[in-house]
């Protein structure tokens, strides 16, 4: 799938985002709240979830999100290229942060029975 | 410190050309901004293996089957069992030679008890983590009855017990006058073949073993605290498997120094010589270090992201989006 070119994801591309942890979800999570280019999304990603990106690991995670069309890269900026969430990536974020919610709603839910 | 110019463009080499067209110039200017720290730098190198093998889909398979305990666990044993390989394999070289490396040329000698000591106490490591986590999904699989957990459990016995009926056949049946050996003799030409199979079947052996394991570890949800108590054990593996690298990279470099003549010895079945063997043994070793050394660094890096259930019940099959599909299980 080419950049900008928003195709319905199937099931299966949203659970491949996997888990919190996963770059792919820092990522959406970060670009959600604005277009930004490689080094920006990786302080983003450190001051939001604690966890820092290696280059080779935030890159390579692009790459799978612009397949994708849940990514779609901006005009570079001196070499530096932005990127902004799609239509379609905020919809797979929307949705695995909803799981992720029930999950955590159902885990409190029983500690608070404990 | 900054990465400089000569360095960023030898990491980018490193990725396809296909996809150096795309990301080149902005990875390129990314790199400029970012610390070159070790981490970076496997990070780099584990990604751009990646592109490589995965050029369709740059998912970053690796670097994401690296992410949590549970994979990273997976990971090192995996790594840990390609350098006992190669560990074999420098031992079959030149044990018979040991006694005179011994007595006449210490360092040598010292070197090479580097990696015999590392690699008993690196066992014991593998074991202390390794066996918690194989009981722990044995029991789960007799409970909830998943007979192909069971089944990939048996494959290494099973696979010790083919390869040693290799080994009895070869030596009672193919080839009789090597029965005195305990495994055909590598210096001796006729037996040459005899032991390239030998080995070939060990290797096979080891690497359908391992497969089997770690398959029915990654299936079976047993409790991530047994992945992150593994962790401990498997830095120490892992450290030791640095070490017994550093000895073997040691040996060679004293071996050239003090004897080069042996180096230019027929060391196995295939012709090539001591220093060929040598070198494509530690290049082994090298890369399963640095493959465990990867994994661990990534779970350290995350494990403060991993789910603190203990009952493996509760997490609902989209939650783990990594690995193996999640299926409902009973308590039993």
């Amino acid at each position: 799938m080419r950049p900008g070119v928003e195709v319905a994801p199937v099931p299966n591309d949203l659970a491949d985002l996997g888990h919190f942890s996963d770059p792919s979800l820092l990522i959406l999570a970060s670009l959600a709240g604005g277009d930004k280019h490689g080094y920006a999304m990786i302080e983003d990603i450190e001051r939001m979830a604690g966890v820092r990106l290696g280059p080779g690991t935030l890159y390579g995670a692009l790459a799978r999100l612009e397949q994708r069309g849940f990514i779609a890269p901006l005009p570079a900026e001196d070499r530096r290229r932005p990127y902004r969430i799609t239509a379609v990536g905020a919809a797979a974020l929307r949705e695995q942060l909803a799981s992720l919610h029930a999950f955590a709603t159902t885990g409190l839910a029983r500690l608070a029975a404990i | 410190m900054r990465s400089i110019p000569a360095a960023r463009t030898w990491l980018l080499r490193l990725y396809p050309t296909a996809w150096r067209s795309r990301y080149g110039e902005e990875f390129a200017a990314l790199l400029d901004d970012y610390p070159l720290t070790p981490f970076a730098l496997l990070d780099v190198c584990l990604s751009a293996l990646d592109a490589h093998i995965a050029p369709q889909d740059a998912t970053g398979r690796i670097l994401r089957a690296l992410h949590q305990p549970r994979r990273s666990a997976i990971t090192v044993f995996c790594a840990y069992i390609a350098f006992v390989i190669a560990g074999l394999s420098y031992n079959q070289m030149i044990e018979d030679d040991l006694p005179a490396l011994d007595t006449s040329h210490p360092a040598i000698a010292a070197a090479y008890h580097v990696i015999l000591y590392g690699s008993a106490v690196a066992l014991l490591a593998v074991l202390a983590g390794g066996l918690p986590i194989a009981l722990a999904v044995a029991r789960r699989a007799l409970v909830v009855r998943r007979k192909d957990i069971l089944l990939l459990f048996a494959v290494p016995p099973l696979s010790l017990a083919v390869w040693l009926m290799w080994g009895w056949i070869n030596l009672n049946m193919i080839a009789p006058s090597n029965g005195h050996h305990a495994v055909p003799a590598v210096h001796h030409p006729p037996s040459n073949l005899l032991f390239v199979s030998w080995f070939a079947a060990f290797g096979l052996a080891a690497l359908a073993s391992t497969a089997a394991v770690s398959i029915a570890v990654s299936r079976c949800e047993v409790a991530p605290s047994l992945f992150r108590r593994a962790l401990a054990p498997a830095a120490l593996a892992t450290l030791l498997m640095f070490i017994m690298l550093s000895g073997a990279v040691a040996w060679g470099l004293f071996v050239r120094a003090e004897m080069p003549d042996y180096l230019d010895r027929t060391a196995g079945p295939l012709g090539e010589t001591v220093y060929v063997a040598w070198l494509g043994q530690v290049t082994v070793m090298a890369l399963a270090t640095l493959v465990a050394a990867f994994a661990l660094l990534r779970a350290y890096r995350t494990r403060g992201d991993e789910p603190a259930a203990e009952e493996p019940e509760v997490r609902p099959a989209r939650y783990d989006g990594i690995g193996a599909a999640p299926q409902p299980q009973g308590r039993g």
